[in-house]
């Protein structure tokens, strides 16, 4: 089962076999609480929303078409969830473009301090960036999606997403070489 | 062929494996002998690199075993759900039958002179609705649209044109018709009568262009509790393929 390709799991799904969801939740459930982390950075949130969207999948299992590309449906449903959790809260949420880097448990043991130190840089500019500029920076370069994978979880068109990209990725070289 | 002025552009594109052999020398050229150029390629690798050696951060184990609990319990749903759909059948029925025979009862006693009263003042308002509800039913389609129009001019409306604009968009037989009052009940979208309507009726109409709009309506309310009729719509050998597609796309945009 761990070979299958997602959509064709989820055909499984849909035909009754729940239990494959679990491999589903085993691929995904580190990408998409990533997701949340280096949106906002408060672990509850991040926990909260990850069940969120599991929960949902579980429960809309039969409306994801299978033609389609289920890695970009699960991002539309993440993206959708930050954004009522965004509106609802916030005057509560942390201001992410003043948010120190803190080395935490991902590079405990034996990372080097300058890759410490350059990966602090990283995500100082990145939380820098406008909101919906580092949405598109994790989700290409930190969730590894292509352009029509991002193009579907957002309902924007490709060649839209690659401008973006390039703006975002100008911005990010120039605040990230201002920090050094 | 490419802009080398715009770097980032390039640089996608090279790691797209979008450039053509012209280009790909011209980037090697620009790489060899702009520094410049050269200096700003190096920091977008560097920056890419980082990215790609960043290890994630570890999820809340709670996550894992809320997904299991979640997972069981719809397993379980599933299981009974299959088993019980003939004696939960039967049992609404008898409930309804119970329910229907109570309220006649509770009806036939009531009536009292202060009763009989207010019941005139009710009429009367009554009449004023049953003036404009008669031009909802003209003969002639064009003429059940314009009262609909009439609507337009106003701010608000009583519940009880709403309601009948709620019948007209499920049971009048010309499909103009009920279009006009879709869109005259859009106007009024923050209500939950109507939205809750909307959605109601999504699964009752028949026409596919109807059906789109009801859907294309429900999203711009952002109405979520439309999501079970968009799965039934899903769901249904009935309905057609652009119907559906319409459908999927309603519910990527309300999850």
């Amino acid at each position: 089962m761990e070979l299958y390709k997602d959509e064709e799991i989820m055909s499984r799904v849909q035909s009754g076999d729940l239990q494959a969801l679990s491999v589903i939740f085993n691929r995904y459930q580190v990408k998409i609480y990533n997701f949340f982390y280096r949106m906002c950075y408060d672990r509850e949130v991040c926990r909260d929303l990850t069940q969120n969207v599991f929960e949902k999948v579980i429960r809309y299992r039969d409306s994801f078409d299978v033609q389609k590309t289920f890695k970009s449906w699960l991002f539309q449903i993440a993206r959708n969830l930050y954004r009522d959790y965004y509106h609802a809260n916030k005057a509560a949420m942390k201001d992410i473009a003043s948010i120190q880097y803190v080395a935490d448990n991902a590079f405990s043991g034996l990372e080097k301090m300058e890759q410490e130190q350059q990966h602090a840089q990283l995500y100082e500019a990145l939380n820098q960036l406008p909101d919906d500029k580092r949405e598109l920076m994790i989700m290409s370069r930190l969730m590894g999606m292509k352009y029509e994978e991002i193009s579907e979880a957002t309902g924007t068109s490709v060649s839209a997403i690659k401008v973006k990209m390039h703006r975002a990725m100008r911005l990010l070289r120039k605040i990230y070489f201002e920090l050094d | 062929m490419i802009d080398f002025k715009n770097i980032e552009v390039v640089y996608e594109a090279y790691k797209n494996d979008e450039l053509t052999d012209v280009e790909l020398n011209l980037l090697q050229i620009a790489l060899d002998e702009n520094s410049e150029f050269k200096k700003q390629w190096d920091e977008l690798v560097l920056l890419d690199q980082q990215f790609q050696e960043t290890p994630m951060v570890d999820p809340d184990p709670s996550i894992g075993q809320h997904f299991e609990q979640i997972l069981a319990y719809e397993s379980k749903k599933q299981v009974n759900n299959k088993s019980n759909q003939s004696l939960w059948s039967r049992l609404a029925a008898a409930v309804a039958l119970i329910i229907l025979g109570g309220f006649s009862g509770f009806w036939l006693g009531r009536e009292t002179d202060s009763e009989r009263y207010g019941q005139l003042q009710e009429e009367m308002q009554q009449v004023k609705q049953i003036i404009w509800l008669s031009n909802l039913q003209q003969r002639s389609a064009s003429s059940r649209i314009m009262a609909i129009e009439t609507l337009n001019d106003q701010a608000t409306v009583a519940d009880e044109t709403l309601e009948a604009l709620i019948r007209v968009l499920n049971t009048d037989s010309n499909i103009n018709v009920r279009m006009t009052a879709a869109e005259g009940l859009y106007r009024f979208g923050d209500q939950d009568k109507v939205r809750l309507a909307f959605a109601e009726s999504l699964v009752i109409q028949q026409d596919p262009a109807l059906q789109i709009i009801l859907i294309d309506m429900l999203v711009q309310l952002e109405e979520k509790s439309a999501l079970d009729e968009l799965q039934q719509i899903v769901a249904d050998d009935q309905v057609i393929q652009q119907v559906k597609n319409k459908a999927y796309e309603g519910i990527s945009k309300l999850l």
